[in-house]
């Protein structure tokens, strides 16, 4: 096998679409590092299966991947509340997440299931900005949540968080 | 602190009531400090009875782990049906007035956002009157800033918009702005940095505009100084931090 072959990787998506990727950029996911140094050479000769993610939703996760391959590792700084507590994205990312909201939550999952933890990340701060500065009402129409509170229930958070319904 | 264990259930379940696909099961949440048991009048927010001891809906552990045969997804497609921890990913990016929102949508945000902050009330998460006008105080500054002979070089005043949102003080914003004097303007007139002499010398010469323009070589020195001056305060009132130059000419 060339050098240049061993740096692809084929993934299997779970409509059954073999998609062929660089390693690097593949290895942005742990799982699929993982799965690579466990299988070794036979990683790179047999398409490895993602049975939780279709084709589409892998391609644009691929997309990401690809995008980001030369970022550097998240540092544990990363990690601390007060990083998480902001929703500045970049502007790629911004229109990289300008997708249906069915496509916005199977690339969270997908990320979360890849371990993919960046992307992750841009998927959380994208929803948590679509719920930011809404109201309860707001944030239900958006979502398509289901109001299962009972009327005593809502009458009382009514009262109780007016603010809240501004 | 003695800590107890209490079940904790969304209000309005009741024991019979069962969630298809969700599962049904008691979900035991560690009770919050004490502090948070003590209820005053003053507590608002949303208050719902949390001390019933019924089964909650809980969400399977990963929706993805619940695929039909064929290998698709079944759920996961909205916000409602994310796992748990992924929820948890996204609560954590919100602000508290944006948690208190998405809690007052249906009973499982509520009683997510309850669980993982360990309080019994909303109001613990965001008070009732976050969204209240903010007291204000402007807070005015004059200094001058001295020439190296003493001389009084330059007069100016900053003044400064204050918040003060319980319970941490906040410098919300500000506006610094400068004047010189007579005796900078002359001394401008030599600055050897012809760009910057322009630029200032205009800004200075609309309010003076009939002053003579007199060598000084130190005059250079002064306008770098409060320019510096300026830039470190609008670099304080940006970030809220206390910056050497500030406390300078503040004093």
């Amino acid at each position: 096998m060339s050098s240049e072959n061993s740096k692809k990787l084929m993934l299997q998506s779970s409509d059954g679409e073999d998609i062929t990727v660089d390693r690097d950029v593949a290895e942005k996911s742990v799982l699929i590092k993982n799965m690579v140094g466990d299988l070794g050479e036979d990683a790179m000769e047999e398409a490895i299966p993602i049975p939780n993610v279709n084709a589409a939703v892998l391609k644009k996760v691929i997309e990401w991947c690809t995008h980001h391959k030369n970022d550097p590792p998240a540092s544990n700084e990363d990690d601390s509340d007060s990083r998480k507590k902001t929703t500045d994205i970049e502007e790629w990312d911004q229109k990289f997440m300008q997708v249906d909201q069915e496509m916005l939550f199977e690339i969270i999952l997908a990320a979360n299931y890849l371990d993919i933890k960046a992307l992750l990340d841009v998927g959380c701060k994208t929803v948590a900005n679509m719920i930011k500065g809404k109201s309860p009402e707001e944030i239900r129409k958006t979502f398509n949540i289901q109001n299962d509170f009972t009327p005593e229930e809502e009458d009382q958070i009514r009262r109780e968080n007016e603010w809240a319904e501004e | 602190m003695v800590s107890t264990v209490k079940e904790v259930t969304a209000p309005g379940e009741s024991q019979n009531m069962t969630t298809d696909p969700l599962e049904t099961k008691p979900i035991s949440v560690p009770a919050p400090p004490t502090e948070n048991t003590q209820d005053t009048a003053d507590d608002h927010a949303a208050n719902l009875d949390l001390t019933q001891s019924v089964p909650v809906v809980v969400p399977s552990p990963h929706p993805l782990s619940r695929n039909s045969s064929d290998g698709k997804t079944t759920e996961g497609q909205s916000l409602s049906g994310l796992a748990p921890e992924i929820l948890l990913e996204i609560i954590h990016h919100l602000d508290a007035p944006s948690l208190v929102c998405l809690a007052l949508t249906s009973h499982r945000f509520y009683t997510l956002i309850l669980q993982h902050f360990q309080v019994t009330r909303l109001s613990k998460l965001c008070p009732k009157n976050v969204r209240a006008p903010i007291p204000r105080t402007l807070r005015a500054h004059a200094y001058n800033i001295l020439a190296p002979d003493t001389e009084a070089a330059s007069k100016g005043w900053r003044v400064e918009n204050l918040t003060f949102p319980p319970p941490s003080s906040t410098l919300q914003g500000g506006l610094v702005y400068c004047i010189s004097s007579a005796s900078l303007q002359r001394r401008i007139g030599t600055h050897p940095d012809t760009t910057l002499q322009r630029r200032i010398g205009t800004r200075i010469s609309t309010s003076l505009p009939n002053l003579p323009n007199l060598p000084n070589p130190l005059a250079h020195r002064i306008v770098a100084a409060t320019s510096h001056v300026r830039c470190k305060n609008v670099e304080h009132i940006s970030t809220g931090a206390p910056s050497r130059a500030a406390k300078r000419v503040g004093k």
